[in-house]
């Protein structure tokens, strides 16, 4: 076991001191600018090269060292800043020969070989990929490497006694990337296969169509008397032997489908589809054998072609999207150092991840992965949280803040303990989020197998009722007729309408930041009339943020915040966290003993025999005539925003505090109210404190209501759904729970850690708030674009059955008209993915 | 003239079922699960490496992951 002390920030020399001015001269690595006062650089070709960093130039040397350097001739990016691991030296060696890390990512086969799946990190073009390969390659003991150049993905085989799962892994970061081991997972293997199975059918029905084309074409145009009826028959002949493979083989979805559907009493669309296949082929066989009536090869193998390509393309949109919930389930590292004996001793062992439990204390490395959700003890934290929020800048926490497992600490190393673990976490939660919304049928598709339940038996009825019909016409083409009819009917158009375009904007949503957990929230969106925000943590950003100190003329500032700091020590109240945000380079630190918090009122504490308080006012001191003259030519509109230094009973100074709007509330309100709905205001929050948010977003008085209970919150909610309005409620979604259940769609902040206990339709991921109005727009397309594929779908058959009714459709046309009615809804629906936001 | 369809008919029924079975065949193996990674290795190959040595490295173990960082 390797123990890692722990560390001290990194020292400037390191390269990575914001402070240090830039040069003008872009690294040879990673392209970011060079620092001037570093001397790092490389020798590629004979010549000296500037990089960035002692990482950079790590990376680079290794590189070109390994006879690799032809990656800077073919790269069409530059590279990625490493991982500060490289910089500050690899240490996760041994924790990968953990036996449970070997059961969870490593197969061992009989003759000593072993093989695991790894995400390749930080590629920025397809050179990475090769370099990534190449490094691979070249291990001592690996026998195969190949990365999947769309997925990352690389499978690795190497022989159990000549290297191991951790060299492998520093080998890629020694080259600058980074590689996830990823849980052997059965997963993706069926879903790789269902992709080939569902490829190797549309290729055949393609080949088969393409082909009988070829035989049929000619006999549409050219008159009876011109090809021998022996040759014709030949024609017929292999016409049929080429329909067979695809009745047989690549129509089988449809075949199970409706044998299912047979199974259980329940009509999908392909009961339509496989009774059209199975009606027209008999159909055919029927007229080779008598040698009277319509052929209908080309047509079974053209919509089979057509309707497996849209199968295809909706299964792909299907697959991306949980390509990028498994990559989220996958984000969580497999090593974590443990703090054993914490707080006496700050020796840190590395572990595997899946050992921790709650209650255990760790240590985050700098640059590190967060092993599991955490509660922060030490230090202030700057995080990169983007793969939960979407947001690329870092977050800053403060001590008693929830870290969320899989994010990245970007700051000094931090000390946390460890609240979640497994399932329970953050990131299994959104993971399963996404995939519950996935999974869930919206209502309208629902009513779309309402739908094919009764297309049906009309469709039987109404080639029933035309053969008849005919009958008494012309007997002879009453039977055609009836095929005709159900050969030209597209059910399936009717089916794909809506949720393709679900599944696609469900997707595009999710990219943006917002996660909908409910799939028919976007069903409700357009129809809302009424947005209600609440407004701590919604609109504003929840935090407190020191505006002013106000100092009696005894103290500097500077000695105000040093006292503030030594009584909030270790405290987690807002304000605490607050004041550790101030800048403190000036300060020098003072301690406080005998710390003693009151509810309610704030903390006491003395330092250096004097006594002192730091609270709300009527907690520090009662009467002070000092401070009135100054709270009074403060011009907030504070009260308990307002928090008072004393010092054994005299005013020391005031600290006034606001909860800033977030920098695109107005933005985001503006952008609603021109869309014609009504915003309003709902908050607990005292009266004055309310109306002045309101003033500055511009929310009418009639739309804001302020101190309000839950239980008046949701009885404002109610009221406004009573008059017939669509309420969508945006609030935090933890303390107004019962608010938003009360709407008619609801969206969430993820206030990160308590993500897991959300119960909106959907939650924000993203700190943006305008991704709520890109959402709404959004919602608004899928609507139209569904109501154009029902349109489509509706015109078609409207067209196409008469037609067909009056023995004005040949076989050709049948099959045209059916597979591209359906292809159009596809291709219709897939515009969504391409809206800009 | 219709003589030769008795051949040449039947010739591209076969042929449309070899070149189905080959297609059937590709996808099956995972041929198409990755259209751009080969077209990239051909491409990229490191020419510019002599094969001694990437054999030398190959024998002497991976060289790559112990260089030392500098202080």
């Amino acid at each position: 076991m390797s123990t890692l002390e722990l560390p001290s920030p990194l020292p400037p020399s390191a390269g990575f001191s914001p402070y240090q001015s830039l040069t003008s001269i872009a690294c040879f690595h990673c392209a970011l600018p060079v620092p001037s006062e570093t001397h790092f650089s490389v020798k590629f070709k004979g010549q000296d090269e500037a990089v960035c960093c002692v990482g950079c130039e790590a990376v680079a040397t290794t590189i070109i060292q390994a006879g690799l350097s032809n990656f800077y001739v073919e790269r069409s990016a530059p590279s990625a800043a490493p991982a500060l691991s490289v910089t500050l030296g690899a240490v996760n060696a041994a924790v990968y020969n953990l036996s449970k890390i070997q059961s969870q990512y490593v197969s061992t086969s009989t003759d000593s070989k072993q093989a695991a799946s790894l995400y390749i990190d930080g590629v920025t073009c397809n050179a990475c990929l090769w370099l990534a390969e190449a490094t691979l390659k070249r291990i001592h003991g690996v026998t195969s490497a190949e990365i999947n150049y769309i997925s990352h993905r690389a499978e690795v085989i190497w022989q159990g006694r000549d290297t191991t799962l951790a060299t492998i892994v520093n080998a890629i970061e020694s080259v600058g990337l980074g590689a996830m081991p990823v849980a052997a997972g059965e997963r993706h293997a069926t879903r790789a296969k269902a992709k080939r199975d569902s490829l190797q059918q549309l290729g055949v029905a393609l080949l088969a169509m393409m082909q009988v084309m070829m035989f049929t074409v000619p006999l549409y145009f050219t008159d009876f008397d011109d090809i021998s009826a022996d040759a014709r028959h030949l024609m017929q002949w292999a016409s049929l032997a080429l329909t067979l493979p695809v009745v047989m083989y690549a129509a089988r979805p449809f075949w199970l489908g409706a044998l299912r559907d047979w199974r259980t009493h329940h009509v999908s669309m392909d009961s339509p589809v496989a009774l059209a296949i199975a009606t027209t082929f008999i159909t055919s066989l029927w007229t080779m054998t008598t040698g009277r009536g319509a052929l209908y090869f080309d047509s079974i193998s053209m919509f089979v072609f057509l309707l497996l390509t849209a199968r295809y393309l909706e299964a792909s949109i299907r697959d991306h999207a949980l390509t990028r919930i498994e990559r989220l389930s996958n984000a969580m590292p497999a090593v974590a150092w443990r703090l054993a004996q914490y707080p006496a001793s700050r020796a840190s062992s590395e572990t595997a991840s899946a050992l921790l439990a709650q209650g255990d204390f760790i240590l985050i490395p700098t640059g590190q992965v967060i092993s599991a959700d955490s509660t922060l003890l030490e230090g202030v934290a700057e995080i990169d949280e983007s793969i939960v929020t979407g947001e690329s800048r870092p977050a800053i926490h403060t001590a008693g803040s929830p870290l969320i497992g899989g994010t990245i600490n970007l700051g000094s190393p931090l000390i946390a303990r460890v609240e979640r673990v497994g399932a329970a976490s953050v990131l299994a939660a959104v993971a399963r989020m996404a995939e519950r919304s996935l999974g869930e049928r919206p209502r309208l598709s629902v009513l779309t197998d309402r739908v094919a339940r009764f297309v049906m038996p009309s469709l039987i009825l109404l080639a029933v009722g035309a053969g008849v019909v005919w009958f008494f016409l012309d007997a002879s083409q009453s039977f055609n007729v009836s095929v005709a009819v159900i050969a030209v009917t597209c059910p399936c158009a009717v089916a794909l309408a809506a949720p393709l375009a679900y599944a696609s904007a469900t997707l595009k949503t999710a990219k943006d930041g917002l996660l909908i957990s409910r799939g028919q929230v976007l069903e409700i969106l357009p129809q809302i009339t009424d947005v209600v925000f609440d407004k701590t943590g919604t609109l504003t950003t929840g935090k407190l943020r020191i505006k002013q100190i106000d100092t009696c003329p005894a103290i500097t500032r500077d000695d105000a915040i040093a006292i503030a700091v030594a009584l909030e020590e270790g405290a987690a109240h807002p304000i605490a966290k607050s004041i550790r945000l101030l800048d403190q380079s000036e300060v020098s630190a003072v301690v406080a003993t005998n710390l003693c918090f009151v509810p309610g009122g704030g903390v006491e504490g003395e330092i250096n025999g004097a006594h002192y308080r730091f609270g709300h006012q009527k907690f520090s001191c009662s009467v002070s005539a000092a401070f009135s003259s100054v709270a009074s030519t403060s011009t907030s509109v504070a009260g308990d925003d307002a928090f008072v230094l004393s010092c054994d009973g005299r005013w020391l100074a005031t600290f006034q505090t606001e909860d800033a709007l977030k920098s695109d509330a107005l933005e985001t309100v503006r952008a609603l109210q021109r869309a014609g709905l009504a915003v309003h205001l709902l908050s607990g929050d005292r009266v004055d404190r309310v109306r002045a948010v309101a003033t500055e977003l511009g929310i009418d008085y009639v739309y804001t209501m302020a101190a309000q209970t839950p239980a008046g919150k949701v009885r404002y909610i109610e009221q406004l759904r009573a008059e017939g309005r669509k309420v969508a409620m945006i609030g935090d979604g933890v303390n107004d729970a019962p608010v938003l259940g009360a709407a008619d769609a609801s969206i969430a902040m993820a206030a990160g850690a308590d993500l897991p206990r959300l119960t909106a339709d959907a939650v924000l991921m993203s700190p943006n708030l305008t991704v709520i109005v890109s959402a709404l727009t959004l919602a608004h397309r899928t609507k139209k674009i569904i109501n154009q594929n029902f349109a489509w779908a509706v015109l078609y058959n409207a067209i196409a059955i008469p037609l067909a009714l009056m023995n004005l459709i040949n076989p050709a046309l049948a099959a045209i008209g059916m597979g591209t009615s359906g292809l159009i809804v596809v291709l219709n629906s897939m515009r969504l993915l391409r809206v800009r936001s | 003239m219709t003589e030769s369809l008795w051949l040449l008919i039947p010739l591209s029924v076969v042929l449309a079922f070899v070149i189905g079975a080959c297609f059937w065949w590709a996808a099956g193996a995972g041929q198409f699960d990755d259209l751009t990674g080969p077209g990239e290795r051909i491409l990229q190959d490191d020419d510019g490496v002599p094969d001694a040595l990437v054999n030398k490295q190959r024998e002497t173990g991976p060289d790559l992951i112990n260089i030392k960082l500098p202080k």
